[in-house]
């Protein structure tokens, strides 16, 4: 009779663990981490469309690109990947990415998010 | 209590748990495809691998900075959620035969009823007399409107040329409204016939859409 009260609790628990949600080793409950953008697309009008690479953290910093060439492949597009600007000024988590760079280099993946890597707040 | 009563306990428990989490997984997985979120342009849609393809519910912070066609609606009166997606369409320029491409956005809005998305629908328009557009842009209407009209969709298509980073870009915009749900596309890229080109296909797919 014990042997089977033990099966039960054990059950009972075996499915809970099971249903609960896998933590992220990636994403710390609260702090720096680097991280790829999850999107890469539009984002905000002025004099005309802007587009950036989106990051779940704040105050971007320390941002690479991961595609075809590397950091060096940006340097001809307003001053290369390190000098490019983020968005929204308070929060900087969006990476704005020049429209020339997306045009002429999207054969190195420029358009595609998990190309960018950078450091944010969590 | 029997061991066979404890037996049948485990059994009931354990169907309880499995048809409980298999309910789970299948309510999350018709919350990223409703009705509204199939409205939008899908992967199959674009050509490619479409790895830059990005489709999700709009957030209340998705589209920041100053009022335009794109976060206009999300402030008009009756507004209940919209979805985006976002892509890269890859074509060959046939201005400068090297290899280019198009940015797409396509947002669905839907409103409590179909007089709310027509209003939402005239407070896009009436961006296009305001003072928020630069001033070397260009407006044109394009000719997209018998397409709409054959779908018995209220709506409009411009063709906005402006200046950045130093150079021309042309964009295009389909702006519809079809029963309560607002349809907004834009095609953005290099001043080429290869983007109007992606624009009129893309408008035929989103009109297409939304004939549910």
């Amino acid at each position: 009779m014990r042997k089977v009260k033990l099966a039960v609790v054990f059950t009972l628990l075996a499915c809970a663990v099971l249903l609960m949600p896998a933590p992220s080793l990636a994403k710390p409950l609260m702090g720096w981490y680097t991280t790829t953008a999850y999107l890469h697309g539009y984002s905000h009008w002025d004099n005309g469309p802007h587009y950036a690479a989106f990051f779940s953290g704040d105050y971007g910093k320390n941002q690479h690109f991961l595609g075809t060439g590397g950091d060096a492949a940006t340097a001809p597009y307003s001053g290369g990947i390190a000098a490019w600007d983020w968005y929204p000024p308070t929060w900087q988590s969006r990476l704005l990415t020049p429209k020339t760079w997306l045009i002429m280099e999207d054969w190195r993946g420029a358009s595609v998010a998990s190309n960018y890597q950078a450091t944010v707040f969590h | 209590m029997s061991k066979r009563v404890l037996v049948s306990i485990v059994l009931v428990t354990l169907t309880i748990i499995l048809l409980g989490g298999t309910g789970m997984v299948m309510a999350r997985s018709q919350a990223q495809q409703t009705p509204l979120a199939q409205l939008v342009l899908q992967p199959g849609d674009l050509p490619g691998d479409n790895v830059n393809y990005y489709a999700e519910k709009v957030e209340e912070d998705r589209f920041l900075g100053d009022p335009a066609p794109v976060n206009i609606p999300l402030e008009a009166e009756g507004f209940l959620e919209a979805y985006a997606a976002d892509a890269f369409y890859p074509v060959t320029l046939r201005n400068s035969e090297s290899p280019g491409g198009a940015f797409i956005l396509n947002i669905v809005y839907q409103y409590q009823d179909e007089a709310q998305a027509r209003q939402a629908l005239e407070q896009q328009l009436e961006w296009f007399n305001s003072a928020d557009i630069a001033l070397d842009a260009r407006i044109e209407q394009l000719d997209e409107h018998l397409s709409i009209d054959a779908a018995k969709i209220q709506g409009r298509a411009f063709e906005l040329t402006y200046s950045q980073e130093g150079l021309i870009w042309n964009t295009y915009w389909l702006f519809g409204v079809k029963e309560n749900v607002l349809v907004f596309l834009m095609v953005d890229g290099p001043p080429d016939p290869a983007t109007q080109e992606v624009f009129s296909t893309l408008a035929t797919k989103v009109i297409q859409r939304q004939d549910w």
